[in-house]
């Protein structure tokens, strides 16, 4: 089968602990749940509690033969707002910035000095994961914003909300899955573009 | 023949969750495992698997990998399928009963999330763990994504067990870049399939001539004559137990070939011929070799030089032990530059492991192309798409007489 160059490269910055891979393994499960292939991978290497993390996925309509480290994304996502300096490294000429902040739009994109060629969607996901998980991580908020910043194209709200379920069932009480779709519905709504 | 594709169900998986998920379809008597990364996930789901009643294997918690692979051969003496998996040191720790496990000929399938060797201290992937213990009398196959991964290891349990084998066999995947990958990966619905129906239930140990009484080559108790495993062997009988396992490991060419297609008539699946998978090689003047997977990053930049009319093409090699020396010549008899890719160190080696052998499988031919050798990614260094057309460019280039051929050259490395 020839390889096709179809998918589109995620990256996520969070911090130990907050669950960046996991949010890199929902977006990959949610690519399954629409039929689509998708890769997901944390930064290789030990994990860190606290540390600066980042996680990877691929998406797209067939299968993804590449095995090489991502480089120049098409979408980054902030979970942790004290990383969104790390946002724009090697982001694609319009691609698009997903960050978790208690700033506007217009602020944050003055304070990154963000060319305009890239797109800046910007939530206080870690108010809306305190308002509804009730703790300050924000990971699955942000796939929320991310689904309605890359317009439901890259994976739909209701695959992500399936795959948030098949990935997070095993590991939390309903209650908390429920808690995490409500987060990712908020985050959806609320993000801004700027 | 016709094919009856068996139902099979699609699951996000890393290399080590579809090893896990093989293993739990496979359910070996003796799992015995010491943790150690890119490793480490095998191991834990399958203890889950093992904690939640979904297998019977008797689970061992050793303390080291030298004692993973002496618990391993102890069950598969006893007459059990016996399964393991490491990487880097842990394999370098193993390598002496590597040597036991084959000389006994004990069907032990163990798996290798592929890690450079320390030192400097580095998890991440290469291949020298493997070519490390390459000489050790196992087979060796290399996989290039979590499904192949999932694939192999099952077939490698009916591989080893094939009475002309009766080899351990290896199955290599490359550390982090496949084992912490998860993609799609389709596994069998009905663990039975894999147990029952591919490799026709509980292992059956070869019955054997004994003083003048049948038994079955194992220490079971039950046998009218004991069976000794290990005696000492000198220069009486030594070289003639060596010839016979010299004999069996090229025994397990055909069988891998026929175990790969038996497997894809189930699984809808293949790997080339099973044991080595060429793409666009037939008109290519130039061609790449490679194995793990590097071949699946090489693909994209073969077909954006195809587009611009570069007539290159790719050859993976799945199985390195025994080196299928015969698909590769025939493979590349043809071409004019081959580009050897080797993602192992080479210590005072004139090139890298695989570049040794393709050269020499390729003197055979009347008229030789130009073979040279690019070692890159050490110790996880990343091997994009970009460097890799670097290399190619160049090949193109000494087909065209424009660059000298050399032997070998370091890539993606700082001077």
């Amino acid at each position: 089968m020839m390889p096709k160059k179809d998918f589109v490269e995620i990256r996520m910055h969070g911090r130990g602990g907050q669950g960046a891979w996991t949010a890199s393994i929902i977006l990959a499960q949610a690519a399954l749940v629409e039929g689509k292939y998708s890769q997901s991978f944390p930064e290789f290497g030990p994990e860190r509690s606290g540390a600066p993390v980042t996680a990877y996925a691929r998406i797209g309509p067939s299968p993804i033969d590449i095995h090489a480290g991502i480089t120049n994304p098409d979408y980054v996502i902030v979970i942790d707002p004290t990383l969104v300096h790390m946002a724009t490294v090697g982001v694609k000429e319009n691609g698009k910035i997903i960050a978790a902040s208690a700033k506007s739009p217009e602020e944050l994109r003055r304070a990154l000095n963000l060319s305009d060629s890239i797109e800046l969607w910007v939530v206080d996901g870690v108010r809306i994961a305190i308002e509804t998980i009730g703790i300050a991580i924000a990971n699955t908020a942000m796939l929320g914003a991310f689904v309605r910043a890359t317009d439901g194209k890259v994976v739909s709200l209701d695959a992500l909300i399936k795959a948030t379920r098949n990935v997070l069932g095993p590991r939390l009480s309903e209650e908390a899955v429920n808690k995490n779709i409500q987060a990712i519905k908020r985050a959806y709504e609320e993000v801004k573009k700027g | 023949m016709r094919e009856e594709i068996v139902e099979q169900e699609e699951r996000l998986l890393n290399g080590d969750e579809a090893v896990a998920w093989a293993a739990y379809h496979v359910e070996p008597d003796v799992v015995a495992a010491y943790p150690i990364t890119p490793q480490t996930i095998i191991v834990e789901r399958f203890s889950e698997f093992v904690a939640d009643g979904l297998v019977r294997t008797e689970f061992v918690s050793v303390e080291s990998e030298h004692s993973a692979m002496s618990a391993c051969v102890g069950a598969a003496a006893a007459g059990g399928r016996a399964f393991t998996a490491t990487a880097a040191n842990g394999l370098q720790l193993m390598n002496e009963i590597l040597y036991i496990a084959s000389s006994l000929r004990l069907p032990i399938v163990m798996a290798i999330a592929n890690r450079a060797v320390s030192g400097p201290i580095n998890i991440h992937c290469d291949h020298t763990d493997a070519m490390n213990v390459r000489d050790a009398g196992w087979v060796m196959l290399f996989c290039e994504d979590a499904q192949e991964v999932y694939d192999t290891i099952i077939q490698a349990f009916k591989i080893a067990e094939n009475p002309k084998v009766l080899l351990p066999v290896m199955v290599n995947f490359d550390g982090f870049l496949i084992s912490h990958t998860a993609q799609k990966v389709k596994v069998f619905k009905d663990p039975s399939v894999v147990r029952e129906k591919f490799l026709g239930g509980p292992r059956k140990p070869v019955k054997i001539k004994l003083m003048g009484k049948e038994v079955e080559l194992s220490l079971n108790p039950k046998n009218p004559v004991p069976v000794t495993f290990g005696p000492l062997d000198l220069y009486d009988y030594y070289y003639e137990h060596k010839m016979q396992q010299l004999v069996a490991i090229q025994n397990a060419y055909d069988v891998v070939k026929e175990v790969h297609e038996e497997y894809a008539k189930l699984s809808g699946r293949r790997y080339g011929n099973g044991v080595i998978v060429p793409y666009k090689l037939d008109d290519a003047e130039i061609a790449v070799v490679a194995m793990g997977s590097a071949p699946g990053t090489m693909r994209y930049v073969i077909d954006e030089m195809r587009e611009e009319g570069i007539k290159i093409g790719l050859l993976r090699v799945r199985l390195f032990r025994p080196f299928p020396y015969k698909d590769i010549i025939e493979a590349l008899r043809n071409v004019k530059v081959v580009g050897v890719f080797d993602r192992a160190q080479n210590q005072g080696m004139m090139g890298g492991p695989l570049f040794l052998e393709t050269r020499a499988a390729l003197y055979e031919l009347e008229s030789r192309p130009e073979v040279v050798n690019y070692i890159f990614g050490l110790g996880g260094r990343d091997a994009p798409p970009e460097m890799f057309r670097e290399a190619f460019d160049e090949l193109v280039g000494i087909y065209r007489g424009t660059i000298s051929p050399f032997i070998r050259k370091y890539i993606g490395v700082r001077e």
